[in-house]
């Protein structure tokens, strides 16, 4: 007890002094793990530590409960920690990124397991504002916030920071694994499926494909089944090939544990008949259900219907619906008009349908790139992937003029006197 | 009956590959061909073959046509009692039983315990000779008893066995004479096991030995008949007979080639290979390979399917070498003509006429759909060619078809980017399809930035992804071990200090923007 004091008294003191390295030390060092020991004192200790000027003995004080084998009262802690976010110093809490992250990790094991992801998701998000240093970094927070929101169907917190870039990542004092990484662009891809926004979603599955591995994880296998199906539906069946970048050992895990479910499904889509397709799912129905995929197989087939008839568009002038139906394999002309209908809704063909001969036919595509709008929108893509290129120099730049890299690269070369970089 | 198992003992996997033909039966796997349109006859094959190649092509025909099967197995068993091959003598005796055939009177019925004996018997002696031999080490002996043992190998059917022993034959060929020897010897071999790749790559062996040959005997001789005038002229006369067998043997070297192509579905390149036999070669010494006959539907179909029409014009039609063959088959050489002439229907009424002799044929058989089917798009192609519209009920007239199974065929090839042309299924009006290179352009331009925008970002997270040095990897192998790439070794060294000493541990973050930029 005495000892306890003893430390609370030192820790307090460092906090008036703003000695924060000291005191950062002090908190995690684990010989000096006082609170820990003493977590039936911890509601008593925590009552003495005002905010904001004692963040960080707060923050160790919270990462203490959490770390004992159970909290008592969630619903406070909860509260608890939410005030903390709300009104600590973001300066001392920079000092101890990784209790932050850590707490929120286990309330998100906790929440999930009680099965009420909803309460936490303001927590964490406003959990990654204080922490991030700018837009685009990375938190092992974020991975949490997206399971929250994917497991309580809520995507908007989600989305505002899916939408940006990451271009860095904080590395929590040397925490960050890189499961966080993983997870959080796996579900960030999920939850763009969930939203039907493909493209981005097969952005983010092959996101988690290409990360650097030199040991297979599961969470890349699963990325890689979505990514196929994803990309699938997104309607980009031309090939299969991952980036170059992609880590040998994924490429041969991928090959020899999904090829047979996954990869060849592009087979199918680009040669195969929907009656083959059906054969095909149905005899792996039993590893997509257990891949919890079905969902996606199901939007795939859809796909895959459409995929037939913008075909036939690059084939046909006029069609009749029933002959449409019978290239197609569906069951009745009806069902051909209703995807037709569809298709034509969502601008994905062009066509309009003949009622009185049961002839469909195609047009070519009304936009002629000739409006203003569409030449803005050119103009807008470009300058976008102008912005990104830029943002690629800078790093380029900062990379050249790094010492480290100099210092290597001069090494590696046999005439000293003479860097071969530097241009 | 499974004689099939036999004479397709090996390489009958890539048969498997689905041609995507729904309107025609293929002739892969068992099939049945009826021949009472044509005036097919065993005879051709039983006057025109001998060896081997004789009793597979009958077995062929016994396994693929009902009503010659007897009289075909028959012939075989006859013809087989002139080898050693006893594994098939079974099969065959069997099937007869089985199909209650009366053997013929001069079946012998100890004939298989002879040949048994023989067999062992020689197989005995050949290895003893050979053993002798190699005590010896007469290099040149050693040779040929390792052919010896081959060719009785081959002559048992023991293929595999064959080709085992005319390899090793190999380390002691000493001219390139014998080099070609050996070569002839695998091809063999390897032409009845269906081992494709070997037939070929021996193939391009033999000719290289053929071409150093050529050089050589070319410097030796020519200088000997310019100084010399008054050389005996029976060396003249063996130097050309040298030169004649050896064109025989590059001819052949093409016939193998050209079937080995032709079982792998290179059918340009077969034609080619077809094209360089010369008639002379093929009709007078290549009873145990091919007929002139066979030869020509070869060059037919695979040069029709694959040739573009100036080719065909200059390889085919104006070529003498090729007009000596087609003499012999004039329903071949109506084909070729009715084909250039462009009057399609007749051309494919004619072929369709002979489809069953070809489905009888062992090497041409499973690709005379893939074949007729190119054949079919190439007149599709070439007839839609000069038009803008064309009526589509005309076309199936002029092609033999339904107007349904002209469309099929019409949207597979519009599919698969041969025609650009858009069908009116309701006029039953085929369009040639105007591309607006504008509309490409732009949206090509469109889609070209949106995937360079993601290449670039992914690029971004990549270098954050290295920078903050993650990677998955596993964490059982001690940190010592890993390979660790080099560009991160110091990031790896420093994040792993941080990580144990305290003292360390907030420089973290500011040790290593300064790493990545200076300043």
């Amino acid at each position: 007890m005495a000892l306890l004091d003893q430390f609370v008294g030192n820790i307090r003191q460092l906090s008036i002094e703003g000695k924060y390295c000291d005191l950062a030390q002090t908190l995690t060092n684990p010989n000096l793990d006082h609170l820990n020991k003493n977590i039936q004192h911890i509601d008593s200790i925590i009552a003495t530590f005002t905010l904001p000027e004692y963040s960080m003995c707060m923050l160790a004080a919270l990462h203490a409960i959490v770390k004992a084998p159970s909290i008592p009262d969630i619903d406070l802690y909860l509260t608890q920690f939410d005030t903390f976010i709300q009104t600590c110093s973001t300066e001392q809490v920079h000092y101890i990124p990784q209790y932050l992250c850590e707490i929120c990790h286990v309330i998100t094991e906790r929440l999930r397991k009680d099965n009420r992801a909803r309460v936490g998701v303001p927590i964490l998000y406003r959990a990654i504002e204080l922490l991030r240093r700018e837009p685009g970094q990375l938190l092992s927070i974020h991975s949490d916030l997206y399971q929250l929101c994917l497991l309580c169907q809520w995507f908007e917190p989600a989305l505002t920071y899916l939408d940006i870039d990451i271009i860095d990542i904080h590395r929590e004092n040397g925490r960050f694994d890189v499961k966080y990484l993983l997870l959080a662009y796996y579900y960030g891809g999920m939850i763009y499926a969930c939203v039907k926004q493909f493209d981005r979603a097969t952005n983010f599955f092959e996101n988690v494909i290409t990360v650097p591995a030199t040991a297979t994880s599961a969470i890349v296998i699963e990325a890689y089944k979505k990514y196929v199906l994803v990309k699938l539906i997104s309607g980009s069946i031309g090939n299969i090939q991952l980036p170059t970048f992609t880590s040998r050992n994924v490429q041969q895990a991928i090959k020899s544990l999904c090829n047979a479910q996954y990869t060849e499904l592009f087979n199918i889509f680009n040669n195969g008949t929907l009656t083959q397709f059906d054969e095909f799912v149905n005899h792996h129905r039993e590893q997509y259900a257990r891949d919890r995929n079905l969902g996606l197989i199901k939007q795939t087939r859809n796909a895959f219907i459409c995929n037939s008839i913008q075909q036939l568009t690059k084939t046909f002038l006029t069609v009749s619906l029933k002959d449409l139906a019978n290239r197609v394999q569906l069951q009745s002309h009806n069902e051909a008009e209703r995807y037709l209908i569809d298709m034509i809704e969502n601008g994905q063909i062009f066509a309009s349908i003949n009622k009185k001969d049961g002839m469909v036919i195609f047009h070519g595509s009304p936009e002629k790139f000739d409006a203003n709008n569409m030449l803005s929108k050119l103009q807008d893509e470009t300058e976008k992937r102008m912005q990104a290129e830029k943002q690629l120099r800078e790093l380029e730049k900062q990379i050249s003029l790094s010492k480290a890299y100099i210092q290597r690269t001069q090494q590696s070369s046999p005439y000293h006197d003479r860097p071969k970089i530097l241009n | 009956m499974d004689l099939q198992n036999i004479v397709d003992s090996s390489g009958d996997t890539n048969n498997n590959t689905s041609v995507q033909n729904s309107t025609k039966s293929s002739y892969e796997g068992n099939y049945q061909v009826n021949i009472s349109s044509t005036n097919f006859e065993l005879d051709t094959i039983t006057s025109t073959y001998t060896g081997l190649i004789r009793i597979y092509r009958l077995l062929y025909v016994a396994d693929h046509c009902l009503s010659l099967r007897n009289e075909a197995l028959l012939a075989s068993l006859k013809y087989i009692q002139e080898t050693h091959f006893i594994s098939l003598y079974k099969q065959i005796v069997d099937e007869l039983k089985k199909q209650n055939v009366p053997l013929s009177n001069d079946f012998d019925p100890s004939w298989l315990e002879k040949t048994q004996r023989n067999y062992t018997h020689k197989l005995e002696k050949l290895d003893n000779d050979l053993r002798h031999f190699r005590t010896n080490s007469i290099k040149d002996s050693i040779r040929r008893g390792h052919d010896d043992l081959g060719d009785h190998y081959l002559d048992a059917g023991d293929f595999f066995n064959a080709v085992r022993c005319y390899v090793r034959s190999r380390d002691y060929c000493v001219t390139p004479r014998h080099i070609i020897t050996m070569c002839m010897n695998v091809i063999k071999a390897s032409f009845y096991m269906q081992n494709w790749p070997n037939v070929l790559s021996y193939v391009t062996k033999a000719e290289q030995a053929v071409e150093s040959l050529e050089s050589t005997t070319k410097s030796t001789t020519t200088p000997a008949a310019t100084t010399s005038s008054t050389r005996n002229p029976m060396d003249v006369a063996t130097v050309n007979s040298l030169m004649a067998s050896d064109a025989i043997l590059i001819s052949r070297l093409k016939v193998y080639a050209g079937i080995a192509e032709l079982a792998t579905k290179r059918y340009k390149l077969a034609a080619r290979h077809f094209l360089g036999v010369t008639f002379d070669h093929c009709s007078n010494h290549f009873q145990d390979l091919i007929s002139p006959q066979t030869l020509v539907q070869y060059i037919c179909l695979c040069s029709l399917a694959a040739f573009e029409r100036p080719e065909l014009h200059r390889l085919i039609i104006t070529s003498p070498n090729v007009k000596q063959y087609l003499e012999l088959e004039p329903s071949i050489r109506d084909i070729l003509h009715k084909f250039y002439e462009t009057s399609y229907s007749s051309c494919l009424a004619l072929m369709s006429q002979l489809e069953p002799t070809f489905a009888l044929d062992q090497y041409l058989a499973p690709h005379v759909c893939t074949l007729y089917y190119e054949i079919r798009h190439r007149i599709i192609i070439t007839y839609f060619l000069p038009y803008k519209n064309a009526c589509m009920t005309t076309m199936a007239n002029q092609l033999n078809t339904t107007i349904d199974i002209l469309e099929d065929e019409l949207v597979h090839l519009i599919r698969s980017g041969k025609i650009k042309a858009r069908i009116d299924s309701k006029n039953k009006i085929l369009y040639v399809a105007d591309t607006d290179q504008r509309w490409y352009a732009y949206q090509h331009a469109l889609t070209i930035t949106k995937q360079s925008e993601k290449i670039t970002r992914a690029l971004l997270l990549r270098s954050a992804i290295i920078k903050t040095n993650l990677s998955v990897r596993d964490d059982s192998i001690p940190p010592s071990n890993r390979p660790s790439n080099n560009n991160n070794n110091m990031n790896i060294s420093r994040r792993q200090f941080s990580t144990n000493m305290i003292g360390n541990m907030i420089m973290d973050e500011g040790d290593l923007s300064d790493d990545a930029a200076m300043n």
